[in-house]
């Protein structure tokens, strides 16, 4: 078989988790091989940066501590967040985790002061939030990555997760830039490739100006189904606020310094939805609002001009942290944060964790293994991780983890015959004289997306969802490509129909509102925790979707 | 849509064609032509700035947003 690499373990997607993953496997002495759709150095949701992550620090208040923040996930994250996990892989995690981020030259205190800058936002009962200079902080993983010895397999993406004996055999993927096929044997698989975005139709109808990365397309979470796992938490569209016109991240920097919301009389709005106002969990904001737009009181704002010199200051010194061209869109429409409220707009919607605290994707344990032996998962892919704090600490968990399993795990064979079947499949579009484009039929996918399983559901919408969904499914088999660019677009457009089927089939199953509006079943609006405390586990058996409520033990 | 196949991200005379934003993007969306670089798929921007934030060369990148995004 040409083109098989060998190795303990592989990790698939070298983004924000998967370097950690990469840097905790490594330690352990394993081989580790990382597959990248791009390069690693600036990959994924923050290659441009980022600037914020979620901490207690036991600097005295009685929320900064373990025991005040586990009290504030099992409340906030209730029938999401399987709280033994999260106690491994984050609290058992964040001390070393830190001091991580100091070694490889990305310290979250500041420098001169030794301090750390923390904000409160999103429900949180203090200040959680660490504001630190991340701008380098891809590049900085990667150098430590590779100065660990693991090989790095950049501008491949993954295509497919083999199985033998219902445990991990290896992976293949397709490098865009030679063209080229190539599989990896392995015993234990990290998937590490984020969330999935491009899924929903977006209020400016550019799809790829969405809030996370537009290269994130539920690779993980499409191949992991596929290959027999289970995945949780996958019913809630994930939604946000961003300045009308750039989905853009930057409301927690904004309503962490204090900004308003304000409707088009002028009103603040927010403290009529939730005691915490401005600052409660991000849900509620999106919730408020759609309803303040839906009784006629749109557009909407976000006033920075009442802030007190030095958080303005801040705001604008580091809003392009993350966002780098942010400022450059402020400029170019003319908008001054301190002279006047800028207009905002609830985003797209896409599949990632309902809150901060907790994700939505492949299912883990506290190993972060998923059902399937020797298949983990880090990062906003995995149903128990979710954004910077959870990337940093249980990507390097699953890392660890990995490689010990590898150890006592001879691997298996990967099947010739399966790999060379799978290069058929991947490069057919590349033949295919006639047929569809990606981008046909991703339109369609977000429009059914938007309409259907978006922050208003019914049963009978869900249900219609999937119908055509399932119809459009039959369209995969005719995507053409002219060259490896628009193959690699058309294998995420397989993994986004993947993902769309999948919510649209988990939403069905829960009778009930949780995390409204990102799941808001209008046939059944209330929240109901004597019945549906936990979650909806979601399954492949017999080539169809299998859903199941499994509360937490 | 036709502004946005013009607008996004503008590459300047002045780059030196060392092909770094073109190796960093994170979306594929950039090219060499001949020893300059171009911007092949403009309406698959993320307008993450990598390719402003590597390039060598002073004020080479710059942004310009296109009409559905500054108008709406
Ligand atoms: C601009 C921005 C700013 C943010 N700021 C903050 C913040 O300040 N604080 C915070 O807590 N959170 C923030 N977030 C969220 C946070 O960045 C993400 O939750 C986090 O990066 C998730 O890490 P990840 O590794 O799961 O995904 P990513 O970092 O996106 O990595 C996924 C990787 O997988 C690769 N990939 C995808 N598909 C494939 C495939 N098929 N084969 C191979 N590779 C593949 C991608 O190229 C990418 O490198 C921000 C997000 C964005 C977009
Ligand atoms: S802004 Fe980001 S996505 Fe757009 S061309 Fe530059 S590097 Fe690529
Ligand atoms: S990084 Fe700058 S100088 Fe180098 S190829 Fe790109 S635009 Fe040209």
């Amino acid at each position: 078989m040409e083109n098989v690499i060998e190795a303990d373990v592989a990790v698939v997607g070298g983004g924000l988790a998967g370097l950690f993953v990469a840097i905790g496997a490594a330690e352990q002495g394993a081989r580790v091989v990382v597959m990248e759709k791009a390069r690693i150095e600036r990959s994924g949701a923050i290659g441009g940066g980022v600037d914020h992550c979620l901490a207690y620090l036991n600097e005295g208040e009685p929320w900064d501590t373990r025991d005040g923040y586990l009290a504030f996930v099992k409340k906030a994250a209730a029938g999401a967040v399987d709280i033994a996990v999260h106690e491994k892989i984050y609290c058992d995690e964040l001390a070393a985790a830190i001091k991580r981020m100091e070694r490889i030259g990305c310290p979250m205190h500041d420098p001169a002061t030794g301090t750390y800058y923390r904000t409160r936002s999103f429900g949180a009962p203090g200040a959680y939030w660490i504001n630190f200079d991340g701008k380098n902080l891809k590049p900085l993983e990667a150098q430590e990555a590779r100065r660990l010895g693991c090989e790095v397999l950049d501008y491949v993406s993954a295509t497919k997760l083999f199985i033998q004996n219902k445990r991990i055999a290896g992976v293949s993927g397709y490098n865009i830039r030679t063209g080229e096929f190539v599989a990896i044997r392995c015993p234990a698989v990290v998937v590490a490739t984020g969330a999935t975005n491009r899924l929903y139709e977006t209020p400016t109808g550019m799809p790829f100006n969405t809030w996370l990365c537009p290269y994130d397309t539920g690779a993980a979470q499409a191949l992991a189904f596929d290959a027999g796992a289970e995945l949780a938490n996958m019913e809630y569209v994930r939604m946000t606020i961003v300045p009308k016109g750039f989905s853009a991240p930057g409301l927690n920097a904004f309503t962490g310094e204090g900004a308003t919301f304000i409707n088009a009389l002028g009103e603040p709005f927010m403290t009529k939805y939730h005691k915490l106002g401005d600052r409660a969990p991000r849900n509620v904001l999106v919730h408020a609002c759609l309803t303040e737009g839906a009784e006629g009181r749109g557009p909407l704002f976000l006033d920075c001009t009442k802030l007190p010199a030095d958080n303005l200051h801040q705001l604008k010194t580091t809003i392009g942290t993350d966002k780098d061209t942010l400022p450059d869109y402020f400029e170019q429409k003319g908008i001054d944060i301190a002279e006047e409220p800028f207009e905002v707009e609830v985003s797209e919607g896409m599949q990632t964790g309902p809150l901060e605290v907790v994700g939505s994707g492949v299912k883990i344990n506290s190993q972060c293994m998923s059902t399937v032996e020797g298949l983990f998962a880090a990062g906003d892919c995995a149903d128990q991780m979710k954004v910077v704090h959870l990337a940093l600490t249980g990507g390097y968990a699953a890392g660890r983890a990995a490689a010990q399993y590898a150890k006592r795990s001879p691997g298996d064979v990967l099947a010739a015959a399966e790999v060379a079947a799978e290069r058929s499949r991947v490069l057919a579009p590349l033949d295919r004289r006639s047929g569809v484009h990606y981008r046909d039929i991703e339109d369609v996918l977000r429009r059914i997306m938007k309409q259907y399983v978006g922050p208003m559901r019914t049963e009978i919408g869900l249900k219609t969802a999937a119908r055509k969904i399932e119809r459009l499914k039959g369209e995969l088999s005719n995507l053409k490509a002219a060259n490896p660019h628009e193959l690699v677009r058309g294998l995420e457009t397989e993994t986004l129909v993947t993902v769309g089927e999948i919510m649209a089939k988990a939403a069905q199953a829960r009778r009930e509102s949780r995390f409204i509006p990102y799941h808001y079943r209008l046939d059944y609006p209330e929240q109901n925790d004597a019945e549906w405390n936990g979650q909806i586990v979601v399954q492949k058996s017999n080539e169809s979707i299998t859903t199941e409520f499994r509360p937490f033990s | 849509m036709a502004d946005q196949l013009t607008d996004g991200p503008q590459i300047g005379d002045t780059c030196v064609g060392c092909v770094v934003c073109v190796d960093l993007c994170p979306g594929d969306v950039l090219r060499m032509e001949g020893d300059k670089a171009v911007v092949e798929y403009a309406d698959e921007c993320w307008w993450c700035g990598v390719c402003r934030v590597e390039c060598p060369v002073e004020g080479c990148v710059q942004f310009k947003f296109p009409v559905a995004m500054m108008k709406g």
